[in-house]
């Protein structure tokens, strides 16, 4: 029985436990605008919901707000229930005007109490004893449990109060009730209204051509065409016969735009399709025409990522030459011909776009835990790591140089197919994306590494590679090698042994990544009491380092 | 016997006292002509850097060039001005001039340690940023500076090799001020090499 018990209460914190993998299903929202030209109306829905099981615990909230280019708010309104919140938001329709609706969307989790009465114990005071340790028996003594009912961990949110995971009866007194609005995020949704009826200009055309793309000088009015996320689209009006007048360009979602009065380039930073309308006025001024395309604002759906690891040894110098290291090391590859960790990555998006194809592309990004520590005859023992202890792989991550890899230059661009590649775990490495880590290890005596990395493929669009206007991490590869270098005198190694062997690396998608900014490492000593001494000052460091000369 | 033995240990006392005499206001003059130099200026590429000891070297040359991206090229493409505010981005080329080939390391994470570069505008050398002189101490310094990840280049006779692309706001303060630069990186291959000096490039930020 005290078994069951036991078991019922490890069961019941794993549960609470679990979620924090789930909670991107629990709950979705999303927004909608639409134009009613009968009744010369703009209406706008915004919409939070929780699915049933999340509706037994969290009720949905939405807030709704509809907005035009300007930032006038039209309307507004809030709405919670047990399955869907609708806001419904309305506002008279201007012509030839943007409309947009931003949704907030939250959950309402409800903190309550329950109290379950169990006998008593002398040696036991706390419920927590009474489920983990056997040796309670259940004697009359009453448990208040308060539950922070929150199976799919929404505590991880921002902003909020809430007991962490680890706090498993949470906290505040029996019955009391509270209730936590939580940010689940903001979605939202445009639309341009058409422009004023003027009579159309019977006597001209205008025509759409878009001057990138897989099919540069395309005319693309009246259609919906692909274009990569942040990638500039450049459109050009074209009125037949040519014909002196003003060009009106309007772009819906999260726009921007540039160019002469009959060409724009416009790039978006938010996915979705965004409509993009020109009306041309001759100058006359007593009719009008206008065109219209809608771009469907894409990042690659088919992205593969693998990789592949030699296994880490004890070097005294590399076959094409002598090293970084300056001697004897300990690394995961060594030189030119012989990559540590290499990948390679593709890409596939539409085949068909109208975005610039070398305005977007893909890139290796890489972050690192490092760990070693290493003992010098002279300075005792010696760290490098920015992690809290060896075991806490969780910390002490740092983006590994820069954002592209390699001194910025492991990215690629799209071809006019929409692929691209990059990378390569051919050997010698010819895309020098690899990685080939390592320690100097030729003035200790005895040295441990364990260093962890995860390099990610991140889809880039705009701006350029290293500061890009979007970008979406599509898969990861977590990856480590570890050594241990036991010596007979300093700098003389004996033995070593080293993880892991040669494999391959496999890659996981993630639409998430790191965020430490760029950091480095180095050799300390491991004990505060014991620092490092500090260098003697150089008396001419002019001679030495000319970069430092007046 | 002892009588000859103190006149000789006299005279070498005396010969003693003479070259002290001549060699000391001799290395003063030396001295005092060194702390006069001013303004110190970077030696010849010739130089060893080292006095008596040779330092390993290579036939690596360096060039520099300052770049922004092109969207339609979808490349970094060599730059004459930015806009204030614009990243300045340097493309980093190695050329071997031997006849053999040869392999360098790129650290990956310790790029602080074997990059330096000289900014100088309007003739007065730019100073690192703040807490940047004590970072490059503290490398140099170390018992090993190489460590974590690099990319390993093979350089072939006679060809170069594009190594990358430095910003420049590591070492200093950005945005740099309107004006005219010029700029002079090092390369230092793994820290007992001497290093490659660039070319020295001018820009011009409006």
């Amino acid at each position: 029985m005290k078994k069951s018990i036991f078991c019922m209460g490890l069961l019941l914190m794993l549960y609470c436990l679990l979620p924090v993998k789930v909670k991107a299903e629990a709950a979705f929202g999303y927004s909608q605008v639409s134009y009613d030209d009968t009744t010369n109306t703009v209406y706008a829905f915004s919409t939070t919901v929780v699915p049933y099981i999340g509706a037994y615990h969290y009720t949905a909230y939405v807030e709704g707000y509809l907005y035009d280019q300007s930032g006038h708010l039209w309307d507004s309104g809030y709405d919670e229930n047990y399955f869907v919140a609708e806001v419904f938001t309305i506002a008279p329709a201007v012509p030839f005007t943007q409309y947009t609706v931003y949704s907030d969307h939250y959950v309402v989790a409800r903190f309550y109490t329950t109290v379950d009465i169990h006998e008593c114990d002398p040696y036991c005071y706390y419920c927590y004893d009474f489920f983990l340790d056997p040796y309670c028996n259940y004697y009359c003594y009453s448990c208040y449990q308060d539950f922070w009912w929150d199976p799919w961990g929404f505590f991880y949110g921002n902003p909020g109060y809430y007991s962490p995971s680890s706090y498993f009866y949470g906290y505040g007194p029996p019955a009391n009730l509270e209730i936590e609005y939580i940010y689940i995020g903001t979605t939202f949704d445009s639309l341009i209204t058409p422009p004023p009826s003027l009579p159309q200009c019977g006597n001209l055309t205008l025509r759409l051509n878009a001057g990138f793309g897989s099919n540069p000088g395309a005319f693309v009015e009246g259609t919906t065409q692909n274009g990569y996320l942040g990638a500039l689209v450049q459109l050009q009006a074209v009125v037949t016969p040519p014909t002196e007048g003003t060009y009106d360009w309007r772009a819906g979602g999260n726009a921007h735009q540039e160019g002469v009065p009959y060409l724009r380039n416009i790039y978006w930073t938010d996915e979705g399709t965004h409509s993009v309308t020109v009306i041309f006025k001759p100058s006359s001024g007593d009719c009008q025409i206008s065109a219209s395309v809608n771009v469907n604002e894409v990042v690659p759906s088919q992205v593969t990522l693998s990789g592949y690891q030699q296994a880490p040894r004890v070097r005294d110098d590399c076959v094409s030459g002598p090293n970084t290291f300056g001697g004897i090391a300990v690394s995961d590859g060594c030189g030119f011909d012989d990559p540590g960790a290499s990948f390679a990555a593709t890409a596939q998006g539409p085949a068909s776009f109208i975005s610039l194809p070398t305005d977007a592309g893909i890139k290796f990004v890489q972050w690192v835990s490092p760990f070693a520590i290493a003992h010098d005859p002279n300075s005792g023992y010696l760290c490098s790591t920015t992690r809290s202890t060896e075991a806490l792989i969780d910390t002490g991550w740092f983006r590994d140089g820069f954002d592209p890899y390699n001194l910025n230059q492991a990215f690629s661009v799209f071809a006019n197919d929409g692929t691209t590649s990059l990378g390569s775990l051919a050997r010698p490495d010819p895309s020098y994306t690899a990685d080939s880590p390592g320690y100097g290890i030729g003035d200790f005596d005895y040295f441990r590494s364990n260093d962890y990395f995860a390099r990610y493929v991140v889809y880039w669009g705009g701006g350029s590679p290293s500061q890009p206007r979007a970008s979406r991490p599509m898969a990861v590869i977590n990856w480590s090698w570890s050594s241990e270098v036991f010596f007979s005198s300093r700098g003389v190694w004996s033995s070593y042994t080293t993880y892991p062997p040669s494999m391959p690396l496999q890659a996981i998608a993630s639409n998430s990544m790191h965020t430490e900014p760029q950091g480095s490492v180095g050799w300390t000593s491991c004990s505060t009491s014991n620092p490092t001494p500090t260098p003697t000052p150089d008396p001419d460091p002019c001679l030495r380092k000319p970069w430092l000369c007046d | 016997m002892s009588e000859a033995r103190g006149k000789e240990e006299k005279k070498r006392c005396r010969g003693i006292i003479i070259v002290i005499a001549l060699v000391t206001p001799i290395a003063l003059w030396v001295v005092g002509a060194r702390g006069q130099q001013s303004p110190r200026t970077p030696p010849k590429q010739n130089d060893n850097g080292s006095a008596g000891k040779e330092i390993p070297s290579r036939a690596i040359e360096l060039s520099i060039t300052p770049v922004a991206w092109s969207p339609v090229a979808g490349s970094y493409e060599p730059a004459a001005d930015y806009k204030q505010g614009a990243a300045v981005l340097i493309e980093m080329v190695l050329r071997n001039q031997m006849a053999e080939p040869t392999s360098v390391d790129i650290s990956v994470g310790n790029h602080l340690f074997q990059w330096r570069p000289r900014l100088v505008k309007d003739g007065h050398r730019l100073p690192y940023r703040k807490g940047v002189n004590e970072k490059l101490d503290k490398a140099d310094n170390e018992i090993h500076p190489f460590h974590g990840s690099r990319v390993s280049y093979r350089l072939e006779p006679a060809t170069s090799k594009r190594v990358g692309f430095l910003p420049l706001d590591d070492w200093y303060d950005l945005p740099l001020a309107p004006g005219q630069y010029e700029l002079t990186f090092w390369y230092r291959f793994w820290g007992k090499e001497k290093p490659a000096t660039s070319n020295t490039v001018v820009f011009e930020v409006k």
